[in-house]
């Protein structure tokens, strides 16, 4: 049984309701002749209750950008440049001490490796409360009913005995979701998830991401996540945004990301995984020549040019860096940095997706 | 449960084997322990004699078993270069070297976690370098020659400490024996100058016994803090916007002190079996110096039961240990359910 | 004495229990008894979650834990209870190449050195043509000559992963065990190591055993899967057909769980049990997965009994004991 969402986010997400002002954003490691640029020059805006994915592999920057924008960023690397603004307000401005304030408060963040985020020697509970008092003016024993209610609103059955317990006697899924519950302790406008089920199995990974599409749209929250999975990608997200080498080189709805990608990153991509919605029977599957680029030598013009079987050997792609163009779909508008795009309506994407039925009453 | 009785048996073998070695130690050493007893200018007879006496006549199995027996029931054997039985000699000398091995445990591990703390948490790199430095000129330097300096300059030159007389002033009474640490037993008393005194005297010689377990913790702590800090749940402290002092001290130190548990708990077996070059430059009446001499003058009643006593010791002091990490450590606490 | 139609391997009633007594209580039973094939030239996926003993099965094909009981027939031997010399000879011909390329070669030793070093262990062919044999593996694997003298940190992931199936390889096996080869792999640069393993099995006539966890993956390269959980078997049979039409429950769950990358499908949503703790696998002889079963509906010979193998079809291996309940989900291409 097919669930088809609507064309449009619909009245979920306003299009001109503006939480998030990213700008030019640019965050550095290294020093002397060995910097590299993990995030180069991103710009977007996240508008509220949107859930925006950002999709790249190493060396894109993505989880670069994640830190970027809580200022997680630590030496040998540094933000220099950029303006940051929630809801007016100028974050690339705060010092550490008000940089405090907005971590695990007005943005939260969830890790990708639930067996290392909690320290082992303390209950998981005491965790979650700590982070409701470092925000909240309230007595423990407020903080402690908060923190049981959090627990059982990630569906953590038994959560006030689970509240007692240490992080080695939850599962990988539990204590995910106990980071979550931990994240949204304090109603941030922003959760950020950093491949947050990759180390998950996959029926793991499918109520977790049912859980966050839940507690965000409950809680009120924008959701940026962060994911190398196309397909967690297009199960959750309203937007999608891809990074290559540092820069986003197509963003726009999922709907017209994924289905009729227009950067030719982003075709290769989508062509070159293996889906059960596009079996490659028999043959081989497309896939991308070379490897991801070497952000310390970047060549001139477009970062993917080697691997690019349009552009490979083009003048422009070579030698120009590719400028935002925009194009306008029934779906929203879709911004991409290349010379060469596809044209969706040429492209030989084909075959529609492949039906599940559920029949009952049949002998397998 | 059955952990800790397995531990307690691997102790009680650890045991056994240490005595079998110190039995056979005294007895592979050349010289003759029936002639050093009996005396240079003893006759051949009353030698065999005293070896007779002795029960070195013996086969070696019924002499190891007599030994052990003995040595339970508190006959550690007649220190012949002394002229005490060893039991008296050894746990008279005890106590000073125990009350120097607390003070200096104390303040090895007080400024071997601090150092690392700071050494860890500063984002300074030249603090860092400075307290590496410092780390190694702990292990390097010999203790004696530490030593040496520390009275040199504190002592003689400064006049800020009293020099190598022992334990306390001579002159001044020792205070009315309880535990036999003149500072315990000063205090117990309401003797303030003799308690001052005997804290004064066993400065500088702890000083010196600490840098070692200072320096060695110091390194120990200091690189298990680096790593802990990379530790995924330090990125989601800071996220959640723990200020960075707190992280430390509350999550990190804890994670990081937990197998440093062991080795401090070793460093204080070494301690109590006494240092023999600190006690000699000091003059301090431990049981190190004892145990040194009664080698040189082939006392063997001495070396092997004090060789026993420091493996009980250890063996004491290890089980301990792992006792001590199993509480504190909840998944250790778990997994033995 | 084995002919060519025969399978390559065998494995009847695999057993692995970690840390048990010698009398065989105790311990940790993780594989409960697996009965697979795989013939010449064949691909043989094995899928399941962390947990399933996927990987387990693969080391005790290869040897590097050691089966409790059973029979691991290769090539008509049984290798299970092998030892010593008859043991290494056989290892020639059973290789394996692992998750992670970077820890699975000697970060010590150049590219051409790691792949060099099985023929001298093996003692093929003569001394002083070995270094040409194991260029030429290199090159069939895709690694221009000058990457042969470095070491494996100058080397990109896929690169690293090419250099150790060319070690796997250079000893030309007959059998190649695949645990996971691609997973530790940028999404871009799968798909090329997929290719190379394809093309590589099509010239050298390999069979492959091949250990995954995405599902996709697994339809798209094996001939046959086979489907674990809890270490047991749930289903086993003809790739397309078993991810066409599942009729395994717990190979339905698996298949309703995985995202697919086009946002105009929604998975259903099936209802799961709620996190109470771990998932436990049933651990007496009754299906592991009885007590996160949909199709059990609290019937207790699914935790009592141990699930008939039915073959619903030629190949297919079923593990229910309510077959015929199971809903039918069939993908229809269009």
């Amino acid at each position: 049984m097919i669930e088809h969402i609507p064309a449009s986010p619909g009245p979920r997400v306003a299009d001109n309701d503006v939480l998030l002002r990213v700008r030019g954003t640019r965050t550095e490691f290294g020093a002397g002749d060995q910097v590299v640029p993990a995030v180069n020059d991103v710009s977007f805006d996240l508008r509220r209750l949107e859930r925006l994915g950002i999709v790249g592999e190493s060396g894109s920057g993505k989880s670069a950008l994640a830190r970027t924008l809580m200022r997680l960023i630590e030496h040998p690397g540094r933000v220099v440049g950029g303006t940051i603004e929630l809801d007016g307000r100028r974050l690339d401005q705060l010092d550490e001490s008000e940089w405090r304030g907005v971590r695990g408060k007005d943005i939260a963040m969830v890790f990708q490796d639930p067996m290392s985020g909690f320290n082992p020697l303390r209950p998981i509970g005491k965790q979650i409360v700590e982070a409701i008092t470092l925000h909240q003016d309230v007595s423990r024993a407020v903080a402690k009913r908060q923190a049981v209610d959090l627990l059982g609103d990630v569906e953590i059955v038994d959560p006030a005995r689970k509240f007692g317990a240490y992080p080695h006697e939850f599962s990988g899924g539990m204590r995910q979701r106990a980071m979550i519950a931990m994240a949204l302790a304090n109603d941030p406008r922003i959760l950020i998830a950093d491949e947050p089920t990759t180390a998950l199995d996959v029926t793991t990974q499918a109520t977790i991401l049912r859980l966050m599409r839940r507690l965000s749209d409950e809680r009120g929250a924008a959701l940026i996540l962060i994911s190398h999975d196309l397909g967690v990608v297009a199960q959750m997200c309203d937007t999608v945004q891809v990074m290559y080498a540092g820069k986003t080189v197509e963003r726009g709805p999922a709907l017209e990301v994924l289905v009729n990608p227009r950067h030719r990153y982003t075709e290769a991509l989508l062509q070159s995984v293996v889906r059960r919605d596009q079996m490659v029977s028999g043959g081989r599957l497309p896939a991308i020549p070379g490897t991801p680029p070497n952000l310390r030598a970047l060549p001139p013009g477009c970062p993917f040019e080697a691997r690019c079987h349009v552009g490979r050997g083009r003048t422009d792609c070579s030698t120009e860096t590719p400028r935002s163009s925009g194009f306008a779909t029934q779906h929203g508008s879709v911004t991409v940095k290349c010379h060469v795009p596809a044209e969706p309506e040429l492209v030989a994407l084909s075959q529609g997706p492949d039906e599940l039925r559920v029949d009952l009453g049949g002998c397998a | 449960m059955r952990s800790i009785a397995s531990r307690v048996g691997w102790g009680v073998a650890t045991l056994f084997g240490a005595s079998v070695l110190a039995f056979l130690l005294m007895r592979v050493l050349p010289g003759d322990p029936a002639r050093l007893a009996a005396g240079e200018l003893a006759s051949e007879e009353a030698v065999r004699a005293r070896a007779a006496d002795m029960g070195l006549d013996q086969p070696l199995p019924l002499q190891y078993l007599h030994f052990i027996r003995d040595f339970v029931t508190g006959d550690w054997g007649y220190a012949y270069s002394i002229g005490t039985p060893a039991r008296e000699a050894i746990l008279g000398r005890l106590p000073a070297t125990v009350e120097l091995a607390i003070l200096a445990f104390v303040i090895g591990v007080s400024v071997g976690v601090s150092l690392a703390l700071l050494a860890a948490y500063t984002r300074r790199r030249w603090v860092d370098v400075v307290i590496r430095g410092l780390s190694s000129l702990g292990m390097a330097t010999p203790q004696f020659y530490m030593a040496l300096i520390l009275l040199l300059v504190l002592s003689q030159g400064l006049g800020l400490f009293p020099g190598p007389e022992g334990r306390l002033t001579p002159g001044l009474a020792e205070p009315p024996h309880r535990t036999g640490m003149f500072t315990v037993d000063a205090l117990l008393a309401g003797q303030w100058t003799t308690a001052s005194d005997a804290f004064a005297h066993l400065i500088l010689p702890a000083v010196v016994l600490a840098m070692v377990p200072a320096a060695f913790l110091l390194r120990l702590l200091r690189s298990n803090l680096l790593e802990t800090s990379r530790e995924q749940y330090m990125l989601v402290l800071r996220a959640k916007g723990t200020p960075r002092a707190r992280s430390y001290v509350r999550h990190a130190f804890p994670n990081a002190a937990l197998p440093t548990i062991t080795a401090s708990g070793l460093l204080l077996a070494e301690l109590l079996a006494g240092s023999i070059l600190a006690e000699k430059v000091f003059g301090w009446p431990g049981v190190g110096s004892l145990v040194a001499d009664s080698v040189l003058s082939k006392d063997f009643a001495i070396v092997q039961s004090f060789v026993f006593l420091s493996a009980l010791i250890y063996v004491v002091v290890n089980t301990l240990i792992d006792v001590v990490y199993g509480l504190v450590d909840p998944r250790i606490r778990s997994a033995s359910r | 004495m084995s002919t060519s139609t025969d399978p390559l391997l065998r494995v009847e009633n695999l057993v692995k229990v970690y840390g048990g007594r010698a009398d065989g209580r105790g311990g940790t039973k993780v594989l409960h008894g697996i009965d697979l094939q795989i013939g010449r030239g064949e691909t043989l996926g094995l899928v399941g979650e962390s947990g399933s003993g996927k990987s387990t099965t693969g080391r005790c094909i290869v040897r590097l834990t050691d089966p409790t009981s059973g029979r691991v027939e290769f090539d008509g031997i049984d290798l299970a209870t092998m030892r010593g010399r008859p043991l290494r000879t056989l290892r020639r011909r059973i290789q394996m190449v692992f998750q992670d390329p970077a820890s699975s070669l000697d970060s010590r030793m150049t590219i051409l050195e790691s792949v060099v070093e099985p023929l001298h262990i093996h003692r093929i062919g003569d001394p002083a043509g070995r270094e040409q044999v194991a260029l030429d593996m290199l090159e069939r694997v895709g690694l221009v000559q000058r990457l042969c003298g470095a070491k494996p940190h100058a080397l990109s992931g896929g690169q690293q992963q090419r250099a150790a199936i060319a070690r796997a390889l250079v000893t030309s096996p007959d059998l190649v065990i695949l645990d996971e080869p691609v997973s530790a792999l940028d999404v871009s640069v799968r798909a090329q190591v997929l290719n190379l393993l394809k093309d590589l099995q099509a010239e050298l006539g390999l069979s492959y055993l091949f250990i995954v966890h995405d599902l996709a993956v697994a339809e798209y390269f094996s001939d046959r899967v086979m489907v674990m959980y809890g270490g047991r078997v749930m289903e086993a049979g003809d790739s397309t057909e078993l991810f066409r039409a599942p009729s395994h429950p717990y190979t339905q769950a698996l298949l309703a769980a995985v995202p697919l990358p086009d946002p105009r499908l929604r998975l259903p949503e099936l209802p799961t049990p709620a996190a109470g703790g771990r998932a436990p696998a049933s651990p007496g002889d009754g299906c592991a997965f009885a007590l996160r079963c949909q199709v059990r509906a609290g019937r207790d010979v699914c935790v009592t009994d141990a699930p008939p193998l039915d073959s619903p079809r030629e190949g297919h291996v079923v593990a229910c004991h309510f077959l015929h309940e199971v809903p039918t989900l069939v993908k229809e291409s269009s």
